[in-house]
């Protein structure tokens, strides 16, 4: 009698238990999928600072040009270098300058695009050694800055605003594609996309910006000023990172990059390269594969000073990393990709930019 | 009564799961801004409210008696000798 009582209380206790654990894990699991959705999966549109930049009319162009060809203010009095400094070489148009690159017809190829007006020549390259990262470099040659534009998943700024890379390079009728910084995850994080400036908080992430003079710099998020970028005639401006060159081209050791542990691991990557305004580079990375690993983010750093950048940039990578050639998507994402908030676009001729 | 007191400490327990699992995700991705936004922010506020009132609950049984550990009381009662 005595057992049987025990064994009764016993399985009521069971019942009772598994009964109050699946509750809570209902009540988790209900939890975390309503935090999701207000969290980052219910696409809200939210409000653009809507700030121009320096606005991309020629006269600021061509002032911008100027200033970036002025020699440098001669000192005066006793300090005053006996000798006169070397002239600045003199500014030559992208498309005089990147002339051999172009041709005269359009020629569309697996292997790349040249027009009179566009460069781009794509390869895919076995890098590494035991298990080998794929690597999709772009190398792009523009005449104009504005060819380098920015698009924004849904034609609009939000949260949870997501489109493929591949249905937004189609929308934008783009040769080349690549994943941006997918802001739409983040509430802070400078957001500047073809001379507008949408968002202005900062955030603990590393800055790129490109300017309208086709240069493009990485800031710490302790060196960046947004109205000095903004008066410099900042075009693009990402918030992601980190910046994957130091301010004199040399790769950035592990320990010295701007996140956390687990992103410096072998993943896939997606990283923008610059050499000289004008000329830059898309770079894709597969990886979480059987055949690829991917990069670490300081390998990655590598490879762009191999590849001659003076200065790159990390954007979203892992399961986002795709880039567009052709009307397709050139690699090989994990997971067959996903949907991100922006990305960047080389386009063949400019489009809605003038004044 | 009884329910009340079982429902807050399901609360509870959902929640600090919930605290665990964004401190791992923001290890993983911290661009995803799993710790730093207002919900998980509210979030925490909650979580640290009902965990005071939980405390004080299990206090205030344990000063008033009601409180009962996996120890067997001594009976009273004197033993029977038969």
């Amino acid at each position: 009698m005595k057992h049987e009582k025990e064994a009764l209380r016993r399985k009521r206790i069971l019942h009772e238990s598994i009964r109050t654990a699946l509750a809570t894990l209902l009540l988790l699991a209900v939890s975390l999928l309503t935090f999701a959705w207000f969290h980052h999966a219910r696409p809200q549109k939210r409000m653009s600072a809507g700030l121009l930049t320096a606005t991309p009319t020629p006269a600021v162009a061509e002032a911008l040009e100027a200033a970036a060809l002025l020699p440098a203010p001669t000192p005066q009095g006793e300090d005053r270098p006996a000798s006169t400094p070397a002239p600045t070489p003199a500014y030559v148009p992208w498309v005089e300058k990147f002339a051999d690159r172009f041709s005269a017809e359009t020629i569309s190829t697996d292997e790349g695009y040249t027009s009179p007006n566009l460069a781009v020549r794509i390869s895919k390259v076995q890098y590494g050694q035991a298990k080998t990262a794929v690597y999709y470099l772009a190398d792009i040659y523009l005449t104009d800055v504005f060819q380098f534009e920015t698009v924004l998943a849904e034609n609009s700024f939000g949260k949870g605003l997501r489109e493929s890379v591949k249905d937004m390079g189609k929308r934008a009728g783009a040769i080349l594609a690549m994943t941006g910084d997918t802001y739409g995850n983040q509430d802070a994080g400078i957001v500047i996309r073809n001379g507008i400036v949408h968002r202005q908080e900062k955030s603990t992430f590393d800055v790129c910006v490109l300017y309208y003079d086709g240069t493009m710099r990485t800031f710490s998020p302790e060196d960046f000023d947004l109205e000095e970028a903004i008066h410099a005639g900042a075009y693009q401006a990402w918030s992601f990172g980190p910046m994957l060159l130091d301010g004199q081209g040399q790769p950035i050791p592990n320990e010295q990059l701007n996140t956390s542990k687990n992103i410096r691991r072998a993943n896939p990557r997606a990283g923008l390269g610059y050499f000289e305004p004008g000329h830059y580079c898309f770079l894709v990375v597969d990886g979480r594969t059987d055949d690829a690993s991917g990069l670490t983010l300081e390998a990655f750093s590598q490879l762009f000073y191999e590849l001659g950048c003076t200065a790159a940039y990390n954007m979203d990578g892992g399961r986002s990393a795709e880039m567009f050639y052709n009307g397709a998507i050139l690699n090989d994402p994990y997971k067959g990709g996903r949907s991100v908030s922006d990305c960047l676009i080389i386009l063949e001729t400019v489009t809605g930019k003038e004044p | 009564m009884r329910f009340l007191i079982k429902l807050l400490q399901a609360v509870l327990m959902v929640l600090s799961i919930m605290m665990m699992i964004f401190l791992v995700l923001d290890g993983f991705n911290p661009t995803m801004n799993f710790l730093r936004n207002d919900i998980t922010k509210g979030l925490l506020w909650l979580f640290s409210l009902l965990a005071l009132f939980d405390g004080l609950l299990v206090m205030a049984a344990v000063i008033t008696g009601r409180f009962r550990t996996g120890k067997k009381k001594h009976s009273h009662r004197p033993h029977r000798e038969d």
